[in-house]
Order: C-alpha cells, then structure tokens, then sequence
C-alpha cells in the first residue's frame, strides 16, 4: 500500500516536471531561415527629435536566404498605445525608414516588422522616440488656406530661412476656422511658458506652449457671458493685473494664475473699443457714448476719466468717432511709474464717423499719475485715414502706417509723414505691422491670390529702414490673418514685439 | 514500542496519502477552464449621485426655496434616477412610494407627481416632483420623501440611492456664518439683500463652507466662490441700479434696490 502511494506521488511529480521540458522531438524537418533584428536595445529616447525633423532608421537584421523576398513595415504609436490603437500609423515599408515628424510632441514607439512570406515568419523590434517642441520661440502667422482652413506657422528665427507649418494642425485633432487673434499670455504667476489664447469670431482656444488645445474659451469665465467674442486679453509680467474684453465688456480675474479664470464683465453703461491696457491702468474708448473711460479693477466697474482744468479736449465726448489705435510710444510692458510719467504719452487716432477725418487724441500723467487730456489735433496727411495697417513705434513719437503697397511714417507731433518703403508689386494689402523698436514687420497679402508674405525691415534711430529694404522675407501661407510673437519663457529684457 | 512505530507509519502513511491527493487536485484544478459569468440580476433602479464630485456620496435630502422667485406658483423638482442592468426599446415607469414617516406635504395639496419614468434606450431617468408655492411656504417648510419600490419591471438598485427627501418653502434664513464670515464678500445682512442673491444666482440657499468642503449641490460654497459671486452681484446691481440693464421678466424687486430698513443695497 505504502509503495503504490509513494509511487503515485513520484508519477505526479514527474508529470509536473515534464511538463516544463520542452519537446524537441524527433520529426523529419529543415530548419527556417529565421530573420534576427539586432541593434540597439529599446530605450524611450533611442532617437530624441524635433517636430519637422526627419526620423531615420537603418535596422541591422540577418537574414539566410533572398531578402529581397522580405517584407518592410515601419509603425508609429504613441508609447502608450494598445493593440489595436486607431492611432498607430503605417510609416514606412522600405527597408531604412525615413520619416519626417508631424506628430505631437510626446513619447513614441517606432515598430519595425520584417516578415518571411515564404515561411510567414514575422519578426518585430521596437525603438523609443521622444519628439520634441520645434516652435519654442518665434513668429507665429495666423493664416487662412486657400481651402479656407486655417493654421499657424511659424517664422522660427527671422534671420534664418526656417517655417515650421502647420504647427497648429499637428499638434491638435481639429481644424482652426474663423480665427482672429493670437496673443501669447506669459507672466511669472505660475505661466513662464505661457499660454496662447486664440480669438474666434465667436469663440476662442487656449493652447499649450505646444500648441494643443487646453481649453475653450467657454472656460475662460467663471460666468459664461452670453456671447464669446474676445478682442483683447492682457496679464502684465508679474501677473498682477489681468483684462479680457469680451463683447463689449471688460472682464479681470481674482487670481493671477494661469490658466486665467475671468470674473463677470464690469459694470457701467459702455461698449469697449480699443483699449490701452498697462499694469494697474486700462483705459478704454467707449463706443456707445464716444468717450474715454478707465476700468476699476477694486471697484469692478468702468467710470468716467477724471477731469482736469488742464484737459484740452473732452474725454468724456469726443463726437461720433471711432478710434481704431490706441496705444502709446513706449515698450508694450509700459506702464505708468514716477519713472516714466513723463515720457508715457497715450495717444488714440479715431475717425469721423460721418466726415471720414481722423484725430488724433494724446493723454499725459500728472506726478500723481492721473491721466490728462493733453492735446487733440486733426491728421491732415493725405492716405492717413484710409491706411490698412497701422503701429506706433516704440521708440520714437511716431506712427507707422501702410497705405496700398507703401510705409509710411507719421510723426504726430508736427502732423507731417514721410514714405519709408514702397513693394514693388502692386495688388498687395499690407494688413499688420508690427515692431520691436528696432524691427519693423509687414503682412502683406496678395488681394488677387490670398496668399500671404512676411517681411522683416531693420529700422534706424530716425525710424526709418535701414538700406531701404528688408533684410527677411517669409512666403507660403496662405490669407495672413494675424501675427504674434511667441518666446520661449517669459520676457523679463524687454523689446518687445507689439 | 512495536506498536508506537506502527501508529508512527500509520501517521506518516495518511500524510503521503494527503499530499498525494493535493498533487493531483492541483493537476487537475490546472486544466479547469473558468467560466465568464455576465450580470443577470435584473433590471435595478435608484436615485442618481449628480454630486459632481465623485468623492461626495449621494445626497438624500435636497431643497427648494421659492423666495427671491417673484410670482413662482409651481417649480418642477427633478430628481435624477440611474438605471443598473439594460436598457429597453420602450418607456419603463419607475414605481415609488411617499414616506409618510418622513413627509409633511399632503400629495394634491402642497405638491404633485410628475412624470417617473426610465425613457426608451436611456439609462438615466427622472423623477418629476411638482411643487406648488402655497400660503403655507411661507411660514413652514413643506417635506416630501419617496422611495423607490420594486415593480414588474425594476427592482431597487443601490440600498444607499433609494429615497429622496425634498424640502421646499418660501422664506429665508439667514445664513449662520453671514456675520463673521460671508459679511467679507456680500456685506451687511438684509432681507432684501439676502433675496436679491438667491435670485440673481438661481440657488435655494446660500451657506459658507466653515470647515467642511465646498458643496454647490448642498449651496455650501468656498470663499473663493463666494468672491465670484460677489463681483457679479456687485455689478449686476450696478447696472440695474443705474438702468444700463433692464429687469428680466418676472423680476420681483424695483431698482434702485432699497432694503427692508430703507437702506439702499450694495456689495462690498
């Protein structure tokens, strides 16, 4: 009894470890030629690349037999992807792959599949990639495609020949239509790489410093007003004040931090137009009652400019006019300081509604830093008023202007302009411009064909263009709708685009 | 000692006997193949957590206040209910009962069932509570509690998400942490005032989150809420006040907006 029991225990063992042995039997067969893929082993950051570069693999393999016969298929997925991920993407099938990257930044998995048809061996490696960010700083150029889609690209160094295009619609999964704006947002509350708001006609985006979406501008608002039209957005380099003019209505937040939570529209019978926001200071024209008024942020309400005995014009109606500049002469960072108060001369151009003549409406700072209404004078240069893109310096008291296919400058002060640049061609609309101080930018599109160009002018201490030329020239876009300025972490050195 | 080696064998004897027989349960157990067992436990039915954060239980007891709501003769209470199991091709009724222990209104009196029912292809449904504004609001507080029962086709679902008790009156209370601690975002306490908010803001209460987190299902709020809506009080009253915006339709007061002890209301 005691032998058959310790018998049946000795089978079951044996069973238990035969089962782990693996059979190499004894049939009549030849062997495969097995393809090995060898090189390095995987690693996340096998290959580390830029967006628009260009992913190049040569795979060591061995093969005994005809490789011709072998077949050749390069995968990408994201690093996370499971089987049967809608994303993996076909990417090559030669035998070296090479891919340009137009893939959101992130971590990868390239897959290399070779596979014996005769045999229907498949063998597989896998390789880590870690796409990186290629529009860190640079231009960006809102611009509408011929087939009306829209998407950003980007001058990489205006000194250098490089657009990254199409960087909105790779690193997002939707298409951008009836855009505005761009504005970059940076501030040292908790946003040095900061935020990008697009402007939609109704609507907007916020997008990460790689482009892809955050959020929609429905949570921009902690009440969302009936209607999202934004014009402007502003945060200062600290953070500290914050302005959103949404449909008329300026908005702030009560917390610096990004992304920006804006708080119900200030109270007070107005229609915001063009505003000067500045730090503690916004101002806004008023469209409804043809006035300049100032935005509270303690008070969260928008009242009437003080009065002075020394104003020279009637802040509080300035006749039927609209004003489509308002801005002053100094770095877009200015704001009033007993450093500056002096030289900080806010000036607005509006024009008759009904008589088509432009003013121009110039404001100064007491030491106390209350504003002022300094002077008012009609511009009488001929083209003025009916200019398609406009800009102050930074530097100087002067405004750029561009009328058909010439620059010009205005010098308001003595209401006399001087051309600085004319194109060549005709059938172009210069639509923005803008300017670091010692930089001018146009946008200049082609009326017959919407295509766009950007160009890059260095100005003199005059503010006039060196050697009468450009020195940069972008092409390749399609209707430019607008351009923005987008560095890499926030500007604390100034020269600043505006 | 013959014998102690004999019980000794027979010892060891049963424990080879013993291992054996696990060896081959196990052998055996290994090839077994495990079934996939798919629920089949009906169609169930309860009261759904619309507490948006998940961290938060279901709220049984919920209120209405028609204060600050003008002429508001009837409000519609809807209590959202979760189906578990699947969803029909038709409309399924949802069977519930009134808790008389725990119920003050007199159904047909103080409120009426609306629709109860599970639509077709849906799996979230409704409970319709309509609550009518009587004299009596105004000086009691009116409870209804119901409970989900079991009928042909729902069984009750989660034990914790089967009663609703709702709560409905047409005065105000004033919140016990007004003075020394919402008083910093909405100023001096005043009846009108107090209206004025629940009004504007479309909530039943207002109540300061003291030490517990904030809960806009139960209209316990944060401070930091309770700045926004101060800011949006701040300016909406502005502009009534000055005319710049109109009163909606059925707003009860009249601009500017005086208190009850003739003191013209403002935020802070």
């Amino acid at each position: 009894m005691k032998k058959v029991q310790i018998s049946l225990i000795l089978v079951a063992i044996a069973l238990l470890v035969v089962s782990c042995y693996k059979d190499k039997g004894n049939y009549d067969i030849l062997p495969v030629h097995e393809v090995e893929i060898g090189g390095p082993s995987y690693n996340p950051n096998n290959y580390s690349l830029q967006q628009q570069d260009t992913l190049k693999i040569d795979p060591v393999y061995s093969f005994v037999g005809d490789t011709t016969d072998l077949v050749f298929k390069w995968y990408l997925m994201r690093q996370n992807a499971k089987a049967g991920d809608s994303t993996i993407r076909l990417i090559g099938t030669e035998r070296q792959l090479t891919y340009k990257i137009q893939n959101p930044i992130g971590a990868y998995t390239v897959q290399l599949s070779i596979e014996d048809p005769i045999n229907s061996i498949v063998k597989s490696r896998i390789y880590g990639l870690n796409v990186r960010l290629k529009a860190a700083q640079g231009f960006l150029v809102l611009n509408t495609k011929p087939d009306q889609t829209q998407d950003i690209d980007v001058i990489l160094d205006n000194t250098k020949p490089d657009v990254y295009y199409d960087v909105f619609s790779t690193n997002n999964t939707f298409q951008l239509k009836d855009a505005t704006n761009l504005t970059m947002i940076q501030s040292l509350a908790n946003n040095i790489y900061g935020l990008l708001y697009v402007f939609l006609e109704n609507g907007g985006y916020t997008l990460r410093p790689s482009f892809d979406l955050l959020q929609d501008g429905a949570y921009w608002f902690y009440d969302q007003p009936a209607k999202i039209a934004p014009t402007a957005i502003y945060q200062d380099v600290f953070g500290s004040n914050t302005y959103l003019i949404n449909n008329g209505k300026i908005h702030s937040t009560s917390s610096p931090n990004a992304p920006l939570l804006y708080t119900y529209q200030a109270s007070g019978d107005y229609i915001a137009g063009k505003s000067l926001l500045m730090g503690a200071y916004a101002f806004l024209y008023d469209q409804k009652n043809h006035r300049f008024v100032r935005y509270n942020k303690a008070a969260g309400a928008v009242f009437p400019i003080t009065r002075n005995k020394e104003d020279l014009f009637n802040v509080d109606s300035v006749g039927n006019k609209d004003c489509f500049l308002f801005d002053h002469t100094m770095q877009p960072s200015a704001a009033p300081s007993p450093a500056n108060f002096s030289q900080l001369k806010p000036i607005a151009y509006c024009k008759d509604r009904d008589t088509g003549r432009v003013y121009v409406y110039k404001f100064g700072f007491f030491r106390s830093l209350a504003i002022y209404a300094e002077s008012v004078k009609e511009v009488t240069v001929a083209s003025f008023a009916n200019a398609s893109a406009y800009v102050n310096s930074s530097t100087n008291p002067l405004t750029y202007y561009a009328y058909e296919n010439k620059i010009y400058i205005y010098d308001f002060n003595n209401d006399v302009s001087r051309e600085v640049y004319s194109f060549s061609e005709s059938g172009i609309s210069i639509d923005q411009m803008k300017t670091n101080g010692s930089q001018l930018m146009a946008a200049v599109n082609n009326k017959s064909t919407s295509m766009g160009e950007v160009y890059f002018f260095k100005i003199n201490a005059a503010g006039s263009i060196v050697d009468n030329n450009y020195f940069s020239k972008y092409g390749g876009f399609g209707k430019i709708v607008d351009v923005e300025y987008k560095y890499n972490i926030v500007n604390m050195m100034g020269g600043a685009w505006k | 000692m013959k014998k102690y080696m004999e019980v000794v064998n027979i010892t060891k004897m049963k424990t080879l006997n013993v291992i054996g027989l696990i060896v081959l349960l196990l052998i055996a157990g290994a090839c077994k193949k495990e079934e996939v067992h798919y629920y089949n436990g009906g169609d169930r039915i309860q009261f759904k957590n619309t507490n948006p954060n998940p961290l938060l239980q279901y709220v049984e007891h919920r209120s209405f206040s028609f204060a600050g709501k003008g002429s508001l003769k009837t409000h519609d209470f809807i209590i959202p209910v979760t189906l578990i199991g699947r969803t029909a091709g038709v409309d399924r009724q949802v069977a519930v009962k009134i808790r008389a222990t725990e119920t003050t209104a007199i159904e047909g009196v103080d409120f009426k069932f609306g629709e109860h029912v599970l639509p077709a292809n849906s799996n979230t449904g409704e409970v319709r509570l309509i609550l009518l504004n009587t004299e009596a609001l105004s000086e009691e507080m009116k409870t209804v509690s119901i409970e989900i029962v079991d009928s042909d086709v729902f069984k009750r679902g989660l034990s914790g998400q089967l009663v609703s008790r709702v709560s409905f009156y047409n005065f105000m209370i004033k919140p016990i942490d007004w003075d020394n601690r919402m008083a910093t975002y909405l100023g001096a306490y005043s009846k009108v005032k107090h209206e004025f908010i629940l009004n504007q803001l479309g909530i039943s209460e207002i109540n300061f989150a003291n030490g517990v987190p904030e809960d806009k299902e139960q209209n316990i709020y944060s401070g930091s809420t309770l700045a926004y809506f101060q800011l949006r009080l701040r300016s909406v009253l502005n502009d009534l006040n000055a005319g710049v915006l109109q009163p909606k339709e059925g707003d009860p007061f009249s601009y500017p907006l005086i208190d009850e002890n003739g003191v013209r209301v403002v935020f802070p």
